[in-house]
């Protein structure tokens, strides 16, 4: 078993000398290494990226991240105070969704269920709605994804075990956890016939260390900053892509880089160039 | 056995009721009530009003069930072809698990697993491939819930028969030379599917969770039934290859 005392205050060692210098949630040093996303700063930004579930947190760190190179706008199904433009939508299977897409390059779709007493909310949202989505932004000829889902659905394998993205899910039966995995399937098919290529990226437990301090270790914990990173990285891995490094379809966890962690992050590491700062 | 059917007053339901009733008691249920000479002529079966989007009475109808029968689709609304063939199987799993059901027959169309990056490309197409339903309303919708039925049975002492169907005929329209698609099969016959799903011992399915092509004995091998065959003893009496046959 792993030491979750030493790897508690391993992670947030990390997390204390990764806040220094972070401005917006990624390292400077990082995204000058990561491929550019080809605007000039002097005109701003041109490429259009749309986040959605714009009432989550990380959805709001997202967009402060990319604004620094894409114009961003967001879209929530609540009304939503924010810095950058927000449209409230429902998502619906219409022409209001395909407006809503349209003129974007790419859509960071974070894919947060509304909070409802109905416990199958979460596959109705990132099963219909995520459809929804994807159809118009294949009608609105938006080219790219990145969609955000979870480690958890690995985590029935044993610990003992080496897990890595090409292992197949075992989402179970209970409803949030089998809705990341529908929404995973459907990105999928739309990915499989060509309408847009698709980044997964599968978080752990999205915290911030300095929040986590006091609380039992958990190896499922990811640093917000990582995730914004990673989101980041995935989208311009896609601009540049061509096809040839990831595909149509790609799937990347997203961890801190330490033995503490449950999963690890070498695919990431080794095609995005990920380089998470708050690691045990 | 006692049997619920789900989505019964569909086009399959009147043909699958048929093949059953007279083994077993039924619970016939629809949001759509069942014609008066169905009423009269099932007497000794129950019919009840209930909405597969509605888990509540999803979970009241199963309450004294052995089996469910799952014939329930949506095609065409945007909304409800997830809420019933995706969250609709939700419900059904759901249900199966409160209520101690071990036995569960859910159906879909043939791109359920087989879509168009298998259908317009290969031949020898068996069930037992990863799912590609495409992007289509209707299969993916039904795809995923599908999926929904398999994570149950991987953790839940349940077993799904998945039956997968693509053109259904009656008798008299099987005309020599008159074509079609290479997986169809008679109403009777897939009908018969469904009695062979509620005898076969549980025990004999090679897993908990398995995909049956159901179709007749057609001559192009684009699809094959030889599982359903083999697992199921499925013996299709209709003669769906005179569709193919030249006339003469």
């Amino acid at each position: 078993m792993k030491s979750t005392n030493l790897s508690r205050r391993g992670f947030l060692a990390g997390g204390g000398l990764g806040v220094v210098g972070l401005a917006g949630g990624v390292p400077a040093e990082d995204t000058q290494e990561s491929p550019d996303p080809g605007e000039s700063q002097s005109e701003g930004p041109t490429r259009g990226v749309l986040i959605t579930s714009a009432e989550s947190p990380l959805a709001g760190a997202i967009a402060a991240e990319l604004s620094r190179g894409y114009r961003v706008s967001l879209t929530a199904r609540e009304d939503v105070r924010s810095d950058y433009p927000v449209t409230k939508s429902e998502l619906n299977a219409d022409e209001a969704t395909v407006a809503l897409v349209r003129g974007n390059e790419a859509i960071v779709h974070v894919a947060q269920p509304v909070v409802a007493a109905d416990e199958t909310v979460p596959i109705d949202d990132r099963t219909r709605l995520t459809y929804n989505l994807l159809q118009a932004a294949k009608q609105a000829g938006v080219q790219r994804l990145v969609y955000l889902s979870s480690l958890e659905l690995l985590t029935a394998y044993g610990e003992e075990f080496e897990v890595t993205e090409e292992w197949r899910p075992r989402p179970g039966s209970e409803p949030r956890l089998l809705s990341h995995y529908l929404g995973e399937f459907t990105c999928r098919e739309f990915a499989r016939e060509g309408s847009l290529s698709v980044v997964i990226l599968r978080l752990g437990k999205v915290v911030r260390a300095e929040e986590a301090a006091g609380q039992p270790f958990d190896p499922l914990w990811v640093d917000q900053r990582d995730v914004v990173q990673a989101v980041w990285l995935a989208l311009a891995a896609l601009e540049t892509d061509d096809g040839r490094k990831l595909g149509p379809w790609s799937i990347f966890h997203v961890q801190p880089d330490s033995p503490a962690a449950r999963f690890s992050v070498e695919k990431a590491k080794r095609l995005l160039g990920y380089k998470p700062k708050f690691n045990g | 056995m006692n049997v619920l059917l789900l989505g019964a007053n569909g086009y399959m339901g009147p043909h699958v009721v048929r093949a059953l009733a007279p083994d077993h008691h039924l619970r016939i249920t629809d949001i759509q009530p069942p014609p008066p000479d169905v009423r009269e002529a099932l007497q000794d079966h129950e019919f009840r009003s209930v909405d597969v989007t509605d888990p509540d009475q999803v979970r009241a109808a199963a309450q004294g069930m052995d089996a469910i029968v799952n014939l329930s689709v949506v095609r065409r609304d945007p909304v409800l072809a997830f809420h019933v063939n995706t969250l609709g199987c939700y419900h059904v799993m759901q249900a199966a698990v409160a209520c101690g059901i071990h036995r569960v027959i859910n159906t879909g169309p043939h791109f359920t697993m087989a879509g168009p990056g298998y259908e317009n490309w290969d031949h020898g197409i068996g069930p037992d491939i990863p799912p590609h339903p495409g992007t289509g309303l209707y299969p993916l919708s039904k795809s995923l819930g599908q999926e929904i039925c398999r994570s149950f049975t991987e953790v839940h002492d349940v077993c799904v028969l998945e039956y997968l169907f693509y053109s259904l005929r009656d008798k008299d329209e099987l005309r020599q030379g008159a074509g079609g698609v290479p997986f169809v099969v008679s109403w009777a016959d897939a009908a018969e599917a469904f009695r062979l799903g509620l005898e076969i011992d549980l025990a004999r399915l090679p897993s908990k969770c398995e995909v049956f092509f159901i179709f007749g004995d057609v001559p192009q091998a684009k699809f094959l039934n030889d599982k359903a065959k083999r697992v199921l003893r499925f013996a299709p009496k209709d003669d769906v290859s005179a569709l193919w046959r030249r006339p003469g």
